[in-house]
């Protein structure tokens, strides 16, 4: 049952309905430029990469599509992804614990004190290649401070300086880790503390609450989520960042990101795949880590929001 | 509105970049010059603009081509040279994108390749063709039935390249602290024991911790010169344990009792200038002489061979498949291997490196500047170098064996 009359109806009804949604998600177009920039580099990047590290490859005459996959089930891969993420939650506890309690002393004790936040930050600017090696030149045994605890008598000689760079338990590595990501968690906490403090202080202190109740209560429950996220940023950083270990790790260290550095530029075309697959297996557990992480909060909320 | 707008006009614009330069004249040009004789090349490379691409990690090289090599070119044939810093696995990289794109009309002339580079190159069809027949000063002064001219890390060379230069291999020592350096790889085992933590290697695949390797497995094969042949993975299982067993024997003399390596050859070189270690290698046989002058290694430091020899490779020029001006690039490759460029190349002023050119081609008078050439205090004679050389091992074996000494030494 159409006539003419109906139609146009039902069409100028579609052009207001269409206009009217355009209306509503207005916000959407805004994120388009975004959105789009995603799926080209980021997707497209990802799909790409899936793909290089199941390229085929010929082994003993036949072709195998999981070639690079079935070449890291063995133990020592095993070792090594345990060895890289334990040292990057390392890094993100340290860190994060480290970071707390600096940014809690700078906005309660030394608000006045700006050079003391200006020194906080001068790590931020300086980047993870430069201060691995700043780390290297003050504290390998022949290094600055060695010299200067020999010159003053307090060692023998520079071998009973202590190991920390190149030493068995990656000390080197997670000083210098720390050194650039507690400022960071710093940066991106201390302002929210400060407004916490100058808003919940007073209320808190008229309900007869000591400083150390008003973290407990207020300021932790509230700054939890983006505390636990910014460990969470340096995690998935230190996992597959390369520069650090590649200077400061001992060889046989066998942290992921400088493995597949060398599988893909030293050992050949071949061998590239295997690279790839190295970090598309790195770049599953920091998504895995982020779900569980998302899962756990929403628990969190759901139990109101209670730390301990 | 205005972002999305921005955003899809830059989207267009490189869209645009890649559909244009699909002119077909440089590949042409380059077909074309490979078949024209020497005069006509010259001539046709008069005037034009030439691109090396090249490592520009090292001042003295770099100031080697912009302050000596450029003025002479553009004043004897009008040529002007550009110099481009890049890593060759970088150039490399860009050039297989170029042909899957196929982009026929490309950037660089002339670059600088060896080993595993070139193989990929000369592989994939990235080059030109063979053209170091068409030099008048390959032809002259080049002894063209070497080995390490037609082979490069065991892979023929055909006339894809053409040799720019020779390094060889050696241990550098303080001789403050050591009197009688060892004469072979046992008698250094033998030195390391009595002196612990004096020695380490940069941990494979490092470059030069992987060329010292190759030095233990040259004095414990029973044949060496098998390695040069193609691929063979059992003859190297088969011989490949001794040189874990010598290595690992010697680990815990190491520095740091081998618990860890240099990760590379400027840390192992920074323990030496920190007199950490006594001992150091390079790929490179004036290299110490270019640290003592610059006041960086003690002025006491000496370099040696061991005497079954010590590795040397050549490295290479060659001239990509879509080089924008081949004339020009064959031009500015024979310039560079004039007795007058390469002479030059070897004084410790701007490089100090040995020439690919052979001193007995050389005219008396030339041999005579050579042989007086300063190559600096610790730098050994040429006698001595070129008495002392052994040849490089194919890729896949250099390979097999930094992968091999991962697993059987570093994780062990």
């Amino acid at each position: 049952m159409s006539n003419g009359w109906n139609e146009d109806g039902w069409k100028m009804w579609r052009i207001n309905e269409l206009g009217h949604q355009i209306n509503k998600h207005k916000g959407l177009l805004g994120i388009l430029p975004a959105l789009l920039f995603m799926l080209i580099f980021f997707l497209g990047g990802s799909i790409h990469s899936v793909t290089l590290s199941l390229e085929s490859q010929p082994v003993h005459g036949q072709q195998d599509q999981f070639w690079a996959y079935k070449e890291l089930l063995n133990l020592s891969f095993f070792r090594s992804v345990g060895i890289t993420v334990g040292m990057a939650a390392a890094v993100a506890v340290f860190s994060g614990v480290t970071g707390l309690l600096a940014a809690l002393l700078l906005a309660e004790r030394f608000r006045q004190w700006k050079w003391l936040q200006i020194i906080f930050q001068l790590p931020i600017g300086i980047p993870h290649l430069l201060s691995a090696y700043l780390l290297m030149q003050v504290f390998m045994q022949s290094g600055w401070y060695s010299r200067m605890a020999y010159h003053f008598g307090w060692i023998d000689s520079f071998e009973s300086f202590p190991v920390l760079v190149h030493d068995d338990w990656g000390i080197g590595v997670i000083l210098a880790y720390m050194w650039k990501e507690v400022p960071f968690i710093v940066l991106l906490i201390y302002p929210f503390i400060v407004k916490l403090i100058s808003d919940w202080k007073e209320t808190a202190m008229v309900l007869g609450g000591s400083f150390f109740q008003t973290v407990r209560w207020v300021i932790v429950p509230i700054l939890l989520p983006m505390w636990v996220g910014g460990m969470w940023v340096v995690f998935a950083f230190t996992l597959g960042a390369y520069e650090i270990p590649a200077l400061l790790a001992k060889t046989s260290f066998g942290s992921i990101p400088v493995m597949a550095f060398q599988e893909y530029s030293q050992f050949g075309l071949e061998r590239q795949p295997l690279a790839i697959a190295m970090n598309l297996v790195l770049a599953a557990i920091s998504l895995l880590v982020g779900c569980l992480l998302i899962y756990l909060q929403l628990g969190w909320y759901k139990k109101g929001r209670r730390v301990w | 509105m205005k972002k999305l707008t921005i955003i899809i006009l830059l989207f267009l614009l490189i869209l645009s970049g890649c559909s244009s330069n699909t002119n077909n004249t440089s590949k042409q040009a380059g077909e074309n010059s490979l078949k024209s004789d020497w005069k006509e090349i010259t001539a046709k490379a008069k005037g034009s603009k030439v691109n090396i691409f090249m490592w520009g990690g090292d001042e003295g090289i770099n100031r080697y081509i912009d302050e000596w090599v450029a003025p002479r070119l553009k004043e004897q044939y009008n040529i002007e040279l550009k110099r481009y810093p890049m890593d060759a696995v970088e150039f490399i990289n860009k050039l297989k994108t170029e042909k899957r794109a196929n982009k026929k009309a490309g950037e660089m002339d002339v670059i600088w390749v060896n080993g595993e580079n070139f193989k990929t190159a000369k592989n994939e069809k990235l080059l030109l063709g063979p053209f170091t027949s068409k030099l008048p000063n390959f032809k002259q002064y080049v002894d063209t039935e070497s080995d390490d001219i037609n082979y490069d890390f065991g892979f023929p060379t055909e006339g894809y390249e053409a040799p720019w230069g020779k390094v060889q291999f050696v241990f550098a020592y303080d001789s403050n602290k050591i009197t009688n350096p060892p004469k072979s790889i046992d008698e250094l085992k033998d030195w390391v024991k009595k002196n612990p933590g004096k020695f380490t290697y940069p941990a494979p695949p490092d470059f030069t911790g992987s060329a010292f390797i190759r030095h233990v497995l040259h004095e414990k094969s029973k044949d060496y010169n098998a390695y040069l042949n193609k691929f063979d993975e059992e003859l190297v299982k088969g011989e490949a344990d001794q040189v874990w067993n010598f290595l690992n024997e010697m680990e815990p003399f190491l520095w740091r009792k081998g618990k860890s390596y240099p990760q590379s050859l400027s840390q192992l070189e920074q323990l030496y200038k920190n007199g950490e270690v006594w001992m150091t290698m390079g790929y490179d046989e004036a290299n110490a002489s270019n640290l003592i002058k610059t006041g960086e290694y003690p002025a006491s430091t000496k370099t040696f061979v061991l005497d079954m020899g010590t590795l040397s490779n050549t490295h290479f020029l060659a001239i990509p498949y879509n080089a924008p001006n081949p004339d020009g690039a064959l031009v500015l490759i024979n310039f560079l291997l004039s007795p007058a460029a390469q002479m030059k190349k070897m004084e410790l002023e701007y490089w100090g490196e040995n020439m690919s050119i052979s001193v007995g081609r050389l005219s008396e008078q030339d041999k005579h500047i050579v042989e007086s050439t300063d190559r600096g205090p610790a730098t050994l004679s040429q006698e001595k170098l070129s008495s002392h050389r052994i040849p490089e091992i194919g890729g896949e074996y250099v390979q097999w064996l930094e992968r091999g000494w991962m697993e059987n030494v570093a994780n062990k």
